[in-house]
C-alpha cells in the first residue's frame, strides 16, 4: 500500500496525465482520433521545446521569463529575412539570434548577477520591443520562394507522426540524454542544488548558467521558426504568456522551482497534461474558452496539492 | 602604495554605496532633464499630475508586492487580482447579476473581500502547504484571469455618470486630483507601517532568515498570510481605481502586465529579490521611472515599442548598479 503511494506521489505528473486522457476518451469520443491526437501533438510541441528548456533553466536555480517574447520576434525575423530566399539564412540565422539572446540572459545572470527574474523580464521587454518595432503590431508576411516552402514544413509528416512533433521529440531525449549521462547535465543540478559547493567543486557555474539560458533561446528560436512555418507569416504579438505555461508544465511536472531536482520526463507530462484539458475544452464546444483557465489553474492546484500534501503530513505528525 | 591602493578602494566602495542608495533618484532625475530639454511642455504643473495619475497603479500595486518579496517571496497574481476587482465591481455596479443589490458601495466591498480571498489562498498555500510562491501565484494568476473573464462574460463593462467614476476624475481645490492623495496615503501607510510596527519588522525578519524569524517566536505562518492578502487587496484597489479612470473594466487587459511593472519596480528600488530590508521610497521612484520612460517615448514622437526596450535595458542596469558588489 505504502509502495502504490510512493509511486503516486513520485509519479504524480505521469498519474494525472494518464488519469486526465482515460477521462478525455471517455468522456469525449472525438478525442481519441488520430486526427485530433496528431493536432494535438502538433500544436503542443512548440510550448514543448520551450518548456524543456525551461526545465533545464529552473534546474540550475533559474527562472527564463523571455521564452514567448524571444519566439514571436524569431518568427519576426524568420519573416523579415525571407526575402533573401536563401534557406540557410532563413533557417540557421534566426536560431543563431535567439540563442545571442539567451545568452545576453545568461550572461546577465551569471556575471553581473543580476536576479534571474528580473533579467529575463529586461530581455523579454526588449525582445517584445523589438519586433513591434520590426512590425508595428502588424503580421509580418513572407515573401518570395519561402512562401511556397516555409509553411509547408509545418504540415510536413513522417511516418503517423508530424514532423514538427518529431524535432520536439528529438530536442527532448538528447537533453534527457545529457542531463542523465553527461558531465554537463550533473553540473546543472549541482548548481541548483547548492551553488557554491558546486563552485568548491570546481565546476564552472557561470559557464553552466550561460549554457543553459543560451539553451533556452535556442530552444525559442526554434518554436518560433516552427510559429512562422505554421502561422505563415511573423507574429509579433503572439506567444503572451507563453513563459507563464511553461513554468506551469514544470511546476506539474514536479521540479522544484527552486532548483536542483526534477527531470525533463515529467515537464512532458505537465505540457500534455496542460494540452490535453484544452482539447476537451475545445471538444465541448459549449464551454466558454476562459473557463479553459479556470479548470487548469484548479488542476494544477491539484497536481501541486498532490506533491506536497504527503510533506505536510509528515511535517504535522513530526 | 598601500595606502593609495586602500583608499581608491574606500572610495569605490563609496561610490558603490552611494549609487545603490541614490540609483534610483538619479535615473529620476535624468529622465526629467531629459524630457524638460526635449520639451517645453514637460515643465507644466499638469504633466506632473499626469505623471503622478498614470504611475497610480505601478506605485501602489509596487507597495503591495515589496511587502511580498521583502518578505521572501513573489506575487505574480496581482494583474489578474485587479482584473477581478475591476469586472466584480463593474458587474455589480451594472446591476447584471439580479441577485446582487446593485450599488457601488456593494460592489466596491465585493471586489476587496474576492481579492483578499485570492490573497489568503496565495498565503495559505505558500505559509502551510510550503508551495514555492511563484507556482501558487501562477495558479492564481491564471485562475483569477479566468475568473475576470467569466464574470465580464468577456466584454469590456462600461460604466458613466456614477459616483465611482467621479473618484478617478475629480479634483480638489488646487487642481489636485484625488487619486494622488489616495497615493499619498498609501506611500505613509507602507512606510509607517514597514519601518514603524512589529508587523514590518517581522515581515523583513521573515525574509532575511525564514528559519531564525521562527526560532525568535514570529509566527511566519501568520505573517506570510497576511503579506500575500495586503498584496492582494491593494491590486484591489488598483484595479478598481484603474477602471474608475477609465470608465470601463476590460477582463482581458486590465492589469495586464501589471505584476511585472510591480516587480521591476522594487527591484529598480533596491529591494533585494531574496527578501529582507524594504526601500519604501527608491520603490516610489523607480514605479514612476517606469512610467516616465513610457511618457518620454510619447512625448517625443518615438515609436512605441521603443520604450519596451528602453525598460528592459533599465531595468537591467539599474538592478546591476545597485545590486551587492560584495557578493
Amino acid at each position: 500500500m505504502s509502495k502504490i503511494k510512493s509511486i503516486i506521489v513520485k509519479q504524480s505528473a505521469l498519474v494525472a496525465l494518464i488519469v486526465i486522457f482515460i477521462i478525455a476518451c471517455f468522456f469525449y469520443p472525438l478525442f481519441h482520433t488520430w486526427t485530433n491526437l496528431y493536432n494535438l501533438l502538433r500544436q503542443n510541441s512548440m510550448i514543448g521545446l520551450i518548456a524543456v528548456a525551461m526545465t533545464m533553466v529552473i534546474l540550475t536555480g533559474g527562472i527564463d521569463l523571455s521564452v514567448g517574447a524571444v519566439c514571436s520576434m524569431i518568427s519576426v525575423i524568420a519573416a523579415y529575412l525571407s526575402f533573401t530566399e536563401n534557406p540557410l539564412i532563413i533557417l540557421v540565422l534566426p536560431l543563431l539570434i535567439g540563442t545571442f539572446f539567451g545568452f545576453m540572459n545568461g550572461f546577465v545572470v551569471a556575471k553581473m548577477k543580476v536576479a534571474p527574474i528580473i533579467a529575463s523580464l529586461g530581455i523579454q521587454l526588449i525582445a517584445r520591443g523589438i519586433s513591434l518595432v520590426m512590425t508595428s503590431g502588424e503580421t509580418m508576411h513572407i515573401s518570395g520562394a519561402p512562401k511556397e516552402w516555409l509553411p509547408k514544413i509545418a504540415k510536413q509528416s513522417v511516418g503517423p507522426l508530424p514532423l514538427i512533433f518529431l524535432i520536439f521529440f528529438i530536442f527532448a531525449i538528447i537533453f534527457i540524454y545529457i542531463l542523465k549521462y553527461r558531465k554537463f547535465g550533473r553540473e546543472i543540478y549541482a548548481v541548483g542544488g547548492n551553488e557554491d559547493a558546486a563552485k568548491m567543486m570546481g565546476i564552472r557555474v557561470d559557464r553552466v548558467k550561460i549554457m543553459v539560458y543560451s539553451i533556452s533561446g535556442f530552444a525559442s528560436a526554434l518554436a518560433g521558426l516552427i510559429l512562422v512555418s505554421r502561422a505563415g507569416t511573423g507574429q509579433p504579438v503572439a506567444c503572451n504568456g507563453w513563459e507563464m505555461d511553461a513554468i506551469a508544465a514544470v511546476a506539474i511536472g514536479g521540479t522544484s522551482l527552486e532548483g536542483g531536482s526534477g527531470k525533463i520526463q515529467t515537464t512532458i507530462f505537465g505540457v500534455f497534461i496542460l494540452a490535453i484539458i484544452g482539447n476537451m475544452i475545445n471538444l465541448q464546444g459549449n464551454v466558454n474558452s476562459w473557463w479553459q483557465q479556470i479548470i487548469t489553474g484548479i488542476l494544477l492546484i491539484v497536481v501541486l496539492m498532490m506533491q506536497v500534501i504527503p510533506g505536510w503530513i509528515r511535517n504535522r505528525k513530526a | 602604495m598601500a595606502d593609495a591602493k586602500r583608499e581608491s578602494g574606500i572610495s569605490r566602495a563609496a561610490v558603490n554605496a552611494h549609487l545603490k542608495k541614490f540609483g534610483a533618484l538619479y535615473a529620476f532625475l535624468i529622465l526629467i532633464a531629459i524630457n524638460s530639454i526635449s520639451n517645453r511642455n514637460f515643465l507644466a504643473v499638469n504633466t506632473f499630475w499626469n505623471l503622478l495619475i498614470q504611475a497610480f497603479p505601478i506605485i501602489i500595486t509596487s507597495l503591495g508586492m515589496l511587502f511580498v518579496i521583502s518578505g521572501g517571496g513573489i506575487d505574480v497574481s496581482v494583474g489578474s487580482v485587479m482584473a477581478v476587482a475591476g469586472a466584480l465591481n463593474a458587474v455589480i455596479m451594472n446591476g447584471i447579476y439580479p441577485f446582487f443589490p446593485k450599488s457601488i458601495l456593494f460592489g466596491v466591498i465585493m471586489a476587496i473581500v474576492v481579492a483578499g480571498l485570492f490573497g489568503a489562498f496565495n498565503g495559505v498555500m505558500v505559509s502551510v502547504f510550503k508551495m514555492q510562491p511563484i507556482v501558487v501565484t501562477l495558479t492564481t494568476y491564471i485562475i483569477a484571469r479566468g475568473l475576470a473573464q467569466l464574470i465580464a462574460n468577456g466584454k469590456i463593462l462600461s460604466f458613466s455618470n456614477t459616483p465611482f467614476n467621479a473618484i478617478g476624475i475629480y479634483r480638489l481645490p488646487g487642481n489636485i486630483p484625488i487619486q494622488v492623495l489616495i497615493e499619498l496615503l498609501f506611500i505613509i501607510v507602507t512606510a509607517f507601517v514597514l519601518k514603524k510596527t512589529v508587523f514590518g519588522y517581522q515581515v523583513q525578519a521573515i525574509g532575511e532568515n525564514a528559519q531564525a524569524a521562527k526560532l525568535c517566536g514570529i509566527r511566519t505562518t501568520r505573517v506570510r498570510i497576511m503579506i500575500y492578502v495586503i498584496s492582494s487587496l491593494i491590486a484591489a484597489v488598483a484595479g478598481l481605481l484603474v477602471s474608475s479612470r477609465t470608465s470601463a473594466a476590460d477582463p482581458t487587459n486590465l492589469g495586464a502586465l501589471a505584476e511585472m511593472d510591480a516587480i521591476a519596480s522594487v527591484a529598480i528600488g533596491g529591494t533585494s529579490m531574496s527578501g529582507g530590508k524594504a526601500r519604501i521610497l527608491t520603490t516610489v521612484i523607480s514605479a514612476m521611472i517606469i512610467q516616465l520612460i513610457t511618457i518620454t517615448i510619447n512625448m517625443n514622437n518615438i515609436h512605441y515599442a521603443y520604450a519596451r526596450v528602453m525598460k528592459g535595458i533599465i531595468i537591467i542596469l539599474a538592478v546591476y548598479i545597485q545590486q551587492d558588489k560584495s557578493r
